[in-house]
């Protein structure tokens, strides 16, 4: 339901993460991802553009590769995917078509 | 010619019963077959009134001693219907709520982890679907500001690295905070967070973040702790937000401490698994300190 007005009771239930609490970086192993997605913000005023959203999911690549983080797909996180996982879903995405051109 | 009638056979008939119902039987030509379709309480029995009327037994023949046992025994036929329904009626409640009895555990562990009655956290996993990812175009940016606090006790440096982002709802977003341990001990630490405007805070949906669990920094250690968030789309379409655009993370950092006196226990500090017994003492002994708690340092 968009906009339930009313619903303002929703504020006092707080809500946990999603996934909890990231573990520590304790040895800064992704300290350069870091250092690279702060000064792209810096850059674009904190606008939060998408290639600096290409940085953090860069950040959060190194954390999945390090054992940082739970490994999960770019579309859970709300980032754009890989390069070669959008060459595969446009390819599952053609064959449909494909048969309708058939019937035709 | 005064035709056949069925008659139920009970335990409970009394032996003259018996008998004078074989009299009637016999000195007034009415044969008596024992029933075998089950009573059902749409066709009453046929009162005596009612037997006049289709005249199978006449009733000015018998003696008011067969009428009376007659009359008695079709009453202890209504009356046994009657107990065995009402046992049925109870038993069936009984049964009924020794089922509510075993499913009220998982039901109302789901209801608490709905609608996080009595202090449950939410755990809605419908807040964090794929669909709720979708940046929504609006014209201005929410702008959403970061800014942090150290409990006096705590000789740490916490502060955000960017002072605000400016994000659509539903889009996804990195924020971090870099915290430093400034003593020569190693200190555990625990953040807590709010959100301002209050309203603002049921929108707000942490995918991952650094609060709520113990956080343990090494002496002189400096580390950098990742939020990631997002808006929940339904911001753009609540007229209660409209004239939100300016939204404050605050992040606190308190002390973490156990009651026996030691900031962690001797197992932990060497890295050593903790046994359950000492994992539960801890527990109910963790408590987050005041300023006043805290004698020296």
């Amino acid at each position: 339901m968009p906009g339930n007005p009313g619903n303002s009771l929703r504020a006092l239930s707080p809500t946990p993460p999603e996934r909890g609490s990231f573990p520590l970086d304790h040895d800064n192993e992704c300290f350069e991802q870091m250092t690279k997605y702060l000064k792209c913000m810096k850059l674009v005023n904190n606008e939060n553009a998408p290639n600096c959203r290409l940085l953090a999911k860069e950040y959060l690549r190194c954390r999945m590769d390090k054992k940082l983080m739970d490994r999960d797909e770019w579309s859970h996180l709300g980032l754009p995917k890989d390069s070669h996982e959008q060459e595969i879903a446009n390819e599952k995405n053609k064959s449909p078509t494909e048969h309708t051109f058939g019937k035709n | 010619m005064f035709g056949s009638k069925c008659i139920r056979t009970s335990l409970y008939m009394r032996s003259n019963v018996t008998s004078s119902v074989l009299r009637l039987a016999t000195t007034r030509q009415i044969s008596f077959k024992p029933c075998t379709r089950l009573y059902s309480s749409s066709t009453p029995p046929p009162s005596p009134a009612q037997s006049k009327s289709a005249p199978k037994i006449d009733l000015s023949k018998l003696s008011r001693d067969d009428i009376r046992k007659l009359h008695e025994f079709k009453m202890a036929e209504k009356l046994k219907v009657k107990n065995r329904s009402i046992a049925l009626y109870f038993s069936s409640i009984a049964i009924v709520f020794l089922g509510l009895a075993y499913a009220a555990v998982p039901l109302y562990r789901a209801i608490c982890a709905r609608t996080g009655f009595g202090g449950i956290p939410i755990t809605d996993r419908r807040k964090f679907t794929d669909d709720k990812l979708i940046p929504v175009d609006i014209d201005k940016r929410l702008r959403v500001s970061f800014t942090s606090e150290v409990s006096q006790i705590l000789p740490w440096k916490f502060v955000p690295q960017q002072r605000e982002v400016y994000v659509l709802p539903g889009e996804t977003a990195l924020a971090f905070y870099k915290a430093k341990n400034n003593s020569d001990k190693d200190i555990i630490g625990m953040a807590t967070y709010s959100i301002t405007p209050g309203d603002a805070a049921q929108y707000f949906n942490k995918i991952q973040c650094f609060c709520f669990e113990e956080q343990k920094l090494a002496a002189g250690e400096e580390v950098d702790m990742p939020v990631f968030f997002f808006i929940d789309p339904e911001f753009a379409t609540d007229p209660a937000m409209r004239n939100i655009d300016d939204i404050v993370l605050h992040y606190t950092f308190f002390r973490a401490h156990y009651g026996d006196g030691s900031a962690v226990s001797e197992a932990a500090s060497r890295g050593e698994a903790i046994s359950p017994e000492e994992q539960q003492k801890m527990l109910t002994n963790a408590t987050i300190l005041s300023p006043a708690d805290v004698k020296d340092e």
